[in-house]
């Protein structure tokens, strides 16, 4: 052992001398910590719906450029009493008809942002601060353009049919103005029971809004928080539809939940609850901080993968190449030892560049965002939820999320035992690294599943199977770029953990066999 | 009775084969505590193969080393223990300083203590810029550091390719007094493979030739020059060059004449000399110089491998 201690200090002081990996981790570094302080200075701080600017002042400038461009649409008004026969009995109503090329969408911005200069109160409820006026004022416009849009009918062809959908408009614009202009969610989730199924997007069901209002009953919600709240509510729904069929998604095929599965589902139904209970963990700063740490986890992952590459790819080529191997051959010391401690040192150095650039980020991030907006990683235990810093469930999940690029890495060492050259270690590792993305690209195209579930380590991700709650805290997560977690083998952990273990094992395997038992000339 | 004495190393049949050229093929030799011991043969002799067998480098296809008593292939720790070396040239980590180099390498001996360290470097005359990374060393500098690094754990066996590439000849000068030292004051074995075959007359206690893989020749080197010396070059200047050829052909005494100007060479035994100048004189040539030319290393080197190859 205390052979192997000494190479292993050895190799460690070798590698920390190294001028091409003293770079790499500089620049790794540099990214992971400077990447969101820069990103919050070039882009400014994250404040769209909360930015100070005078709305009454921006509305009107609005609707100036609205008058100039009806006129240059060629915008007209005519009128005429139109007689349509509604269950027998003859009608005769004085109507309106708009002529003009694309005029709806300026026409109802003109008519409601008139009304709002007149009308509304944008101290006491600003529109681009709080949600509940934000979501109003767009269903309001929203139903004022259908309204508009049945106005560019012509006359003749208006019938019963078209002004019970104009009477229904006109209801729902109504309802929807007093959500805006009494802010209140009742009235909301009246205007929303007027659109048909399929308008709600995948956000605004009478249901979600009504769970929402129960959380934030005087309506002082921020626009973002209410966005991200309807996220985790449509998240709650999809899972829990999901829960109820007994089925998941896989790529293009459904797939039988196991109870497994149904156990991570239920967790995660209890993980939003939680989220949406208690939405002041997740305000929009905070959602704007995991947002950085995952950007630059992306980012600094690729520099993390050169530098691990770089490290593990040269550790015997370069030594061959210089001839400093020498040395260590001729000391007392057999060659499974110096191949265990240059092992050692390139695990060491995986383990530590992962952490560190996973700490650097969330520090980068807590300057640029402040360290009270780091929400913690939630996960459920004994039928709870608990919570962890962010810092701690982040770096053990970067290390596991880290596993395909530590593969690689050691991709790189077999190489380097194989080939004594490091420029054609270093670069097949990383060729053959990005190569994996390809996989990845083609999961996304129309291929059949049954070929993709063969391509390699396809549904080997063992973070989204040990993280299964990750995904919940960033939007739109697809955890890493080697992650095939799609694939409809969706094979269970010990398999994935099995499966990586026995292609880490036999690389390992080459690249001893390759540097104990050949001669070095 | 060789073999009863203890050897520091031991070379038996050692057989490498690269292809179908036999690199080594069954060398057998032993070198001895006290002793410095040159290894001598042409480009492509197999000098280094027998080496990188020594150390460990690679892995013969037959024969066994044994350092110090271990087998090197049962008993490597034990057996590199006692072995210090610079094989080729002394490739060092070009970017930690002399020092941190010879550091590295004592933690792999075990307790090695600073001082030690201090006083090889001392020793090489390197102890001022110890602390320099070794990329701004000149070759020079750098073949103390390896010979510094070689011999910080006093090895019992000490074997060097070519050590004094790159030295100047005061540095040359001082290697040799360390080699010599070493060697004979501390008791431990040298061996050395170099191309400056003047530098083994004056360094080396045996010789081992080395010639297509086959050890040709092991000999003391007082043995190699009284060879040298009773089969020496002689050249005399002579007033007729045409007629002192014909009479020391008729003499059957003088092997290979040869005549440049008003001088003719050829290989006499000391103890014909003076009968050759009597013929010469009574034959009716002048004789106005007899010089003996100095014999190298060389020339015997020829002899036993044969001649008519290129000396390194």
């Amino acid at each position: 052992m205390n052979k192997i201690k000494a190479l292993y200090v050895n190799e460690m002081i070798k590698i920390f001398h190294r001028p091409a990996v003293i770079i790499v981790a500089a620049v790794a570094l540099c990214i992971s910590f400077l990447f969101p302080i820069l990103l919050m200075i070039v882009e400014g701080p994250y404040d769209f719906y909360n930015e100070e600017t005078n709305e009454r002042e921006k509305i009107e400038s609005s609707l100036k450029d609205y008058e100039k461009d009806l006129i240059n649409a060629g915008f007209k008004t005519t009128k005429q009493d139109v007689t349509i026969e509604v269950d027998g009995q003859k009608k005769t109503i004085p109507m309106t008809l708009y002529i003009g090329n694309d005029i709806p969408n300026l026409l109802s911005n003109k008519i409601v942002y008139e009304d709002l200069l007149a009308n509304y109160d944008f101290a006491k409820y600003p529109t681009r601060k709080t949600w509940l006026a934000h979501i109003a004022l767009v269903r309001y416009n929203n139903f004022e353009l259908k309204r508009i849009n049945l106005e560019m009918t012509p006359f003749e062809e208006r019938d019963a049919e078209w002004l019970k959908e104009y009477d229904r408009f006109t209801a729902a614009r109504d309802v929807a103005r007093k959500a805006l202009f009494e802010h209140d969610y009742k009235y909301y989730i009246e205007a929303v029971k007027y659109l048909e199924q399929g308008d709600y997007g995948s956000d605004y069901t009478p249901e979600m809004i009504k769970r929402l209002a129960d959380t934030d009953p005087n309506g002082e919600l921020g626009v973002e928080d209410g966005y991200y709240i309807l996220y985790y509510l449509s998240q709650l729904q999809e899972t829990q539809s999901k829960l109820d069929a007994g089925l998941d998604a896989a790529g293009n095929l459904p797939r039988i939940l196991t109870e497994e599965k149904k156990e991570i589902l239920r967790n995660t139904i209890k993980i939003l609850n939680y989220e949406i209970d208690n939405h002041n963990i997740y305000d929009e700063k905070s959602t704007v901080a995991l947002t950085l740490v995952y950007l630059t986890g992306k980012i600094s992952g690729y520099a993390l993968l050169v530098l691990l590459i770089l490290i593990a790819g040269s550790s015997v080529s370069q030594e061959m190449a210089t001839g400093s191997i020498k040395s260590l051959i001729i000391a007392p010391v057999k060659r499974w030892k110096i191949f265990t401690a240059k092992l050692l040192s390139i695990v060491t150095c995986m383990v530590v560049a992962s952490v560190v650039l996973t700490l650097c980020s969330i520090i980068g991030t807590g300057f640029a965002c402040g360290f009270d907006k780091l929400p913690p990683y939630l996960y459920v235990s004994g039928g709870a939820v608990k919570a962890v810093p962010l810092f701690l469930g982040k770096i053990i999940f970067d290390l596991v999320n880290n596993i395909p690029t530590f593969f690689y890495a050691f991709v790189g060492f077999m190489i380097s035992c194989y080939t004594k050259n490091t420029g054609v270690s270093v670069g097949t590792a990383i060729g053959l690294s990005l190569f994996h993305e390809v996989p990845s690209m083609l999961q996304s195209s129309d291929l059949p599943q049954r070929i993709l579930d063969f391509t390699p380590l396809a549904g080997m991700d063992i973070a989204s199977k040990l993280f299964p709650y990750y995904s919940l805290m960033v939007a739109d997560e697809d955890f890493d770029m080697f992650s095939l977690s799609n694939s409809s083998f969706d094979n269970s952990l010990m398999f994935c953990t099995v499966y990586i273990i026995v292609i880490c094992f036999t690389v390992l395997f080459i690249a001893f066999e390759q540097f104990s038992k050949k001669d070095i000339q | 009775m060789a073999e009863e004495k203890q050897t520091a190393l031991s070379i038996k049949n050692v057989t490498k084969i690269y292809g179908k050229k036999k690199a080594a093929d069954h060398v057998t030799f032993d070198i001895y505590p006290g002793e410095i011991f040159g290894f001598l043969g042409p480009n492509g002799a197999g000098k280094t193969t027998v080496i990188k067998s020594i150390l460990g480098f690679i892995f013969p296809d037959e024969g066994d080393v044994f350092i110090n008593g271990y087998n090197v292939k049962t008993d490597y720790e034990k057996a590199m223990a006692s072995v210090g070396g610079i094989v080729e040239n002394p490739e060092m980590y070009t970017n930690l300083s002399a020092r941190k180099n010879i550091e590295m390498y004592a933690r792999l001996h075990g307790n090695i203590p600073k001082s030690r360290i201090d006083e090889v470097l001392s020793d090489v005359g390197l102890a001022a810029r110890a602390k320099d990374p070794v990329r701004k060393y000149s070759l020079g500098m750098k073949q103390r550091i390896g010979l510094a690094q070689a011999m910080v754990h006093k090895p019992k066996l000490l074997i060097l390719d070519e050590p004094t590439n790159g030295l100047d000849p005061t540095g040359i000068h001082q290697l040799r007094d360390v080699l010599k030292k070493y060697a004979h004051e501390d008791g431990a074995a040298v061996m050395v493979s170099s191309h400056i075959l003047s530098e083994m007359q004056l360094l080396c206690d045996r010789v081992g030739i080395i010639n297509n893989g086959k050890l040709m020749s092991v000999c003391p080197m007082d043995e190699l020059t009284s060879q040298m010396n009773s089969a020496s070059s002689y050249s005399i200047r002579v007033s007729d060059t045409e007629l002192a050829e014909k009479i020391l052909q008729d003499s059957g005494k003088a092997n290979k004449p040869e005549t440049n100007d008003d001088v003719i060479t050829a290989e006499i035994n000391k103890e014909d000399i003076a009968s050759i100048v009597r013929l010469l004189v009574t034959g009716g040539v002048d004789i106005s110089e007899v010089r003996k030319n100095e014999s190298s290393l060389e020339e015997i080197f020829l002899q036993v491998t044969g001649g008519g190859i290129d000396i390194e």
